[in-house]
């Protein structure tokens, strides 16, 4: 219980860390477009995020983000804010699909400057497949809560989902959804991060 | 009904987020984008003196707990039987190959470091890295306590964002957070991604290399358990090679 809960306090410890900002901010941008599902967007985002995450560690999934699959990660990732912006509700197979996909990418893009906790996940996922992939999803709570909280927000305070309803956060989300998908497709996602890192750090 | 249920938990889910940000923020020391206490930590800890004579550090502990082979000056009750596993081979290492250039040394490969010592120490990190930051002052220990024994550390600095490769940031960074040891220029991120296996790298990442150019310790993250192994195992590698 201890390590579940350290795990997840070392997720939301580096919330606002750079190297999570290449995963964060296309899924807050992806659950402010999914204005009927956003919870579901939110939950499938971060499984889907988690997953590839560990897969990757674990030694299952083998494709670079370089090259081409970049170029094509582009495309999907434009398809998963159209699918988000048309989902027509929670149970929708859109909105499913964005999420997972959308977080999938996430998962395939991000790398982490590695924490205590979550180089134990990383260093053990080969050998250790099932406690650490549950372990990853424990992190990835953390890390992505933001989105848990926008999702959220609107059953517990209405006004609160009364505002994110208007059409100006929607189109905000598809703007960064957006520029996510072109930058994304150009080989310059990393470097756009890194600009507004730089920028909000002074250096 | 179900609504004002749905509606409870969902306050709920919320009030907990935000407590647990909140808590984990207030929590969490700021080392911020400037020197840590690994980077202030001092770099003189005296060569010829028993491991014992230097600061209290967890690698200390480590090298107390769990190595035969410490230069103890107190007596060590004798209750050890068995001797530890041997360390295994995890493969050969790479060379470090397309850098832009060196730092904090006169080599110019990792050929020549290694020329020159028994180990040496391999670490992937990049200075906006908070959690590379984190490791530097183990690193710091390692380097002061081994560097007189056929031991050096080399960072390979393997920039995550654009100013991070620039040189000139990389060096005044280097000064503010002590890294005296060999810096390898990987501003390409080539060597990050053929050294570190499938599709992705981690920072930070250390490996260790023994003399016949085989890895024998490898691990990602800022652990201090795992500089506390990395510790240890060099100093096992000493002894290895000694005997």
């Amino acid at each position: 219980m201890e390590t579940i809960f350290d795990t997840l306090t070392e997720g939301i410890g580096v919330i606002t860390w750079a190297c999570t900002l290449t995963a964060l901010v296309p899924g807050l941008a992806l659950v402010l477009v999914a204005r009927r599902a956003r919870l579901t967007v939110a939950l499938y985002y971060i499984a889907g995020a988690a997953f590839l995450a560990w897969a990757q560690a674990a030694g299952h999934w083998w494709v670079a983000a370089r090259g081409t699959a970049v170029l094509i990660a582009g495309f999907v990732a434009a398809g998963t804010y159209a699918a988000a912006w048309r989902a027509p509700g929670h149970s929708s197979p859109l909105a499913t699909g964005a999420g997972l996909v959308g977080g999938a990418l996430a998962g395939w893009l991000w790398r982490p400057c590695v924490g205590e906790l979550l180089g134990d996940i990383l260093n053990d996922a080969s050998t250790a497949g099932p406690r650490t992939l549950g372990l990853m999803f424990i992190y990835m709570v953390g890390v992505l809560l933001p989105l848990l909280l926008i999702a959220t927000a609107p059953y517990a305070v209405p006004a609160v989902g009364r505002v994110l309803d208007r059409l100006p956060f929607a189109i905000a989300g598809a703007a960064v959804g957006a520029i996510y998908a072109v930058a994304l497709a150009i080989g310059q996602y990393d470097d756009l991060i890194g600009e507004l890192y730089r920028i909000s750090a002074g250096y | 009904m179900k609504s004002s249920v749905s509606r409870s938990v969902a306050a709920g889910v919320l009030l907990v987020g935000v407590a647990l940000i909140v808590w984990t923020a207030v929590d969490e020391p700021d080392d911020g984008l400037g020197v840590t206490e690994a980077a202030n930590a001092p770099t003189t800890t005296p060569q010829a003196e028993p491991i014992e004579a230097s600061p209290t550090t967890a690698a200390v502990e480590a090298t107390t707990l769990e190595t035969a082979t410490t230069t103890t000056s107190a007596p060590v009750p004798t209750t050890t039987t068995e001797a530890p596993e041997p360390i295994p081979a995890l493969g050969t290492a790479l060379t470090l190959s397309k850098l832009d250039g060196w730092l904090n040394t006169d080599a110019t490969s990792l050929e020549e470091i290694r020329a020159d010592n028994e180990i040496t120490v391999v670490q992937f990190w990049t200075f906006g890295c908070r959690n590379c930051k984190k490791t530097l002052d183990a690193l710091a220990q390692l380097h002061a306590d081994f560097r007189n024994r056929g031991v050096e550390v080399v960072g390979v600095h393997s920039p995550e964002f654009g100013y991070e490769a620039n040189v000139d940031n990389i060096i005044e960074a280097a000064a503010e957070l002590g890294v005296v040891w060999p810096i390898a220029l990987d501003t390409t991120k080539y060597n990050f991604h053929v050294w570190q296996e499938g599709p992705t790298g981690y920072w930070p990442r250390v490996y260790v290399i023994d003399s016949d150019n085989q890895i024998r310790f490898d691990r990602r993250g800022d652990g201090t358990h795992t500089y506390r192994e990395l510790y240890a195992t060099v100093e096992r590698l000493l002894a290895e090679d000694s005997t």
